[in-house]
């Protein structure tokens, strides 16, 4: 292999695929990608068997060729060289030499005949669907899911249901739902047409992430794939799959029954966020919560940390029910109003209860969120 | 901050074995296994130095130990003679310092930074603390001298049997650095594979990782993987026992057999029992309901919930479903009582996290 790429166009690549890689793997194989130059296209391949990517750029191929290479090394590698012309050929003693001007680096490489396939043959069965609502589904859900430390075995908690259905009054949707025991979030959309997912299927944490990542870089032209097993992400010079897990999701139809919640308060949304946030500031440590002191006309939210100090503040709300007064982590509140503009419902089903907000603007999203004990 | 602490550890060397080689001659110099029938499914609780070189330890099904040593004495334990021993050491730690916290029979962590015999060397007080045991029960036990718990105890498992290890502030880096992975304590065989797989084999392969990776890796122990590899450990010597169980029970001044009248009493005590709690910042899963019949038969019917909890409302809750197991209401009753047990570990405690409740459908 012989070729010559710009290195900004290369470390724009390699910032890409990062995340697509598996560093505590026991495959050494697995931490490296697969660099190939063939036809004046220069394309790097990345997996960790679960969620794969492609990307690609024109470059001058002399020889063609490829090769496995450290994907993380090779980054920090190519970050630091000054711009120009990046030079990439390889020995015959399984060494990469990268040339930049005066630099001159040989690198080990791995036979990229040992590299897992990369293939993406089975996105043509795929369907497209909607980027918007994908993304806006992983926005309002991916702070729920558990860390991988922390996900229970029993349920596949590490990753999102993603699942399809039919409201009599608002027709067809789709519906994520996270959760990590102590809080649920389910963001719902409406959708034309028909989508069948069965009895739902699972999204992978790290597969959402990467695909959120991809999402908000905002490449021109990107679309979602909808398949059966898969998810994929596809613009002009990347593609990327999340191959989806069957699992058992908790079945949370009765935490999201508006009827479990007799009493609500109706609140603006924003208001209670910028209050909370100071809240937050005070309590910074975990073990600290915020109470709600919900009232007729408002509600009190108070922190307490008693080595820094005290907040307390009313906002204006209306309550219908009896009052009462919660304990929450504030994080839990803050990343979901970060989504709701104007006024928000916080269902509320007793003083040691869960709450549930409501998003009941252009989206039907709710977030069940469980209290503290005082 | 703080002078630096002067922490003793001490481990008596093959201790069930030792004080039955110790009582019957004619097993000094072979293999002896204290533990289970091999017969029925026992395992080996202790073994002394000569069946160990035959690959035998503690915890192997007694079976197993068999075959690796025909030739081994088995022996069924005898705990009181374990236990006179015991309080013979505990003596011992006492004249030195009251900051003594016993992790069994026969190990306990010492804080000798202040000591009643004003003994500046931790060394010397921990040579003294060895001779004394082998001049009153003739017995061995091996020291760790540190400044801290995690070194200390490491330390004395360092040169086994009769020896002594001091890992001076200086040298605690390179004790740590060259420690395998497996002798951490807290690093079980399913931690030490982990750890493996991670590419960590020693103290120093430890130390390179960022607190942050460990986390992700081992939650909450991450952080305590964290601070030992960089030799801190602030956990105090804590003579006070572990406390397992807080309950509170009555005997009744007459036989009883009104359950309206138990519940009522019972719920007093669950009021007493969440005073208890309270007050030592406890929460149990386990709550046991005791009951003594008017024939003095005494019976104990208990429940595990997901939740720990140290309200009387959520113990009488059980304590209502729990009665109902009973014969309370045909049969008269003398006395009453309530525990909690199975408390939360002392770092939750600390961090109270657990004050965040769980969705009711994650809920067993």
């Amino acid at each position: 292999m012989k070729c010559k790429i710009n290195k900004s166009v290369l470390q724009n690549m390699l910032a890409k695929v990062q995340g697509f890689t598996e560093r505590k793997s026991t495959l050494p194989i697995l931490s490296h990608v697969l660099v190939e130059a063939q036809d004046d296209i220069f394309r790097i391949k990345a997996t960790d068997l679960h969620t794969s990517i492609q990307v690609k750029a024109p470059c001058e191929v002399e020889e063609g060729g490829a090769c496995a290479i450290n994907a993380k090394s090779f980054y920090d590698l190519i970050r630091e060289l000054p711009d120009g012309t990046v030079r990439i050929g390889i020995d015959d003693n399984a060494k990469a030499h990268i040339d930049v001007e005066k630099n001159k680096i040989k690198m080990n490489v791995m036979d990229p005949d040992e590299y897992p396939m990369v293939e993406f043959s089975s996105m043509d069965r795929g369907s497209p669907f909607e980027l918007s609502v994908i993304k806006s589904m992983i926005d309002r859900t991916i702070f729920s899911i558990p860390s991988s430390a922390e996900s229970d075995t029993k349920y596949t908690l590490a990753g999102a249901l993603l699942i399809s259905g039919h409201d009599e009054l608002t027709g067809g949707y789709i519906e994520m739902v996270t959760t990590d025991s102590r809080r649920l979030s389910v963001a719902r959309f409406s959708v034309d047409g028909k989508i069948d997912m069965g009895e739902g299927i699972i999204v992978p944490r790290k597969g959402l992430q990467e695909l959120k990542r991809l999402m908000d870089s905002k490449d021109e032209e990107s679309n979602i794939l909808l398949s059966k097993d898969s998810i994929f992400f596809v613009s002009p010079d990347t593609t990327a799959t999340v191959r989806l897990i069957d699992g058992k999701f908790p079945d949370y139809k009765s935490v999201v029954a508006i009827d479990a919640y007799p009493y609500y308060t109706r609140i603006n949304a924003q208001e209670l966020l910028s209050v909370l946030k100071v809240c937050a500031a005070m309590v910074s440590d975990i073990s600290n919560c915020v109470r709600f002191s919900f009232q007729k006309d408002k509600t009190i939210v108070y922190a307490n940390n008693p080595d820094q100090g005290e907040v307390e503040t009313p906002v204006n709300s209306e309550l219908h029910g009896e009052e009462m007064e919660i304990n929450f982590n504030p994080r839990y509140f803050m990343d979901c109003l970060a989504y709701i503009s104007g006024d928000t419902e916080i269902r509320l089903k007793g003083p040691q209860g869960p709450c549930m907000i409501m998003d009941n603007g252009k989206t039907d999203c709710k977030w069940v969120i469980m209290p503290m004990r005082f | 901050m703080q002078g630096l602490r002067k922490i003793i550890h001490i481990d008596m060397d093959a201790f069930y074995a030792s004080v039955e080689q110790r009582d019957n001659p004619q097993l000094r110099g072979r293999p002896v296994i204290v533990g289970g029938d091999p017969d029925r499914r026992g395992v080996v609780a202790a073994c002394s130095y000569e069946a160990r070189k035959s690959g035998i330890h503690s915890a192997m099904s007694s079976v197993r130990a068999r075959i690796l040593c025909p030739e081994a004495v088995f022996l069924y334990p005898r705990f009181e003679a374990y236990r006179a021993v015991s309080a013979q050491i505990m003596e011992i730690f006492l004249e030195y310092t009251d900051l003594v916290e016993p992790l069994s029979l026969d190990e306990a962590f010492l804080d000798v930074t202040e000591n009643k015999k004003g003994i500046g060397s931790a060394t010397q007080i921990a040579l003294e603390i060895k001779d004394a045991i082998f001049k009153r029960t003739s017995l061995t036990a091996s020291a760790g001298v540190s400044y801290n718990k995690f070194l200390a105890k490491v330390a004395s498992a360092y040169r086994k049997p009769d020896g002594i290890t001091v890992v001076p502030p200086q040298k605690a880096q390179l004790f740590i650095e060259g420690l395998p992975i497996g002798k951490f304590f807290g690093v079980g065989k399913v931690t030490e594979k982990k750890m493996r797989e991670l590419g960590i084999s020693s103290g120093a392969d430890l130390k390179k990782l960022s607190k942050d990776d460990l986390v992700k890796v081992f939650g909450k122990y991450g952080e305590y993987f964290h601070s030992i590899a960089h030799g801190v450990d602030n956990r105090p010597v804590s003579p006070e026992r572990v406390r397992k169980s807080l309950g509170q029970e009555i005997t009744l001044e007459e036989d009883i057999d009104d359950l309206g009248q138990m519940l009522e009493i019972l719920d007093r005590l669950a009021h007493a029992v969440e005073q208890m709690l309270k007050r030592r910042d406890l929460e149990g899963r386990t709550i046991t309901l005791k009951m003594k019949y008017h024939d003095l038969q005494s019976i104990t019917r208990s429940v595990t919930i997901r939740e720990r909890t140290n309200q009387s409302e959520v113990i009488m809750k059980h304590v209502r479903s729990l009665i109902s197991g009973t014969d309370a209401g045909n049969r008269k009753v003398r006395l009453l009582g309530i525990t909690l047990s199975n408390f939360q570990p002392d770092e939750v405690r600390v961090k109270k996290q657990d004050r965040q409740l769980i969705l009711p459908i994650f809920e067993e």
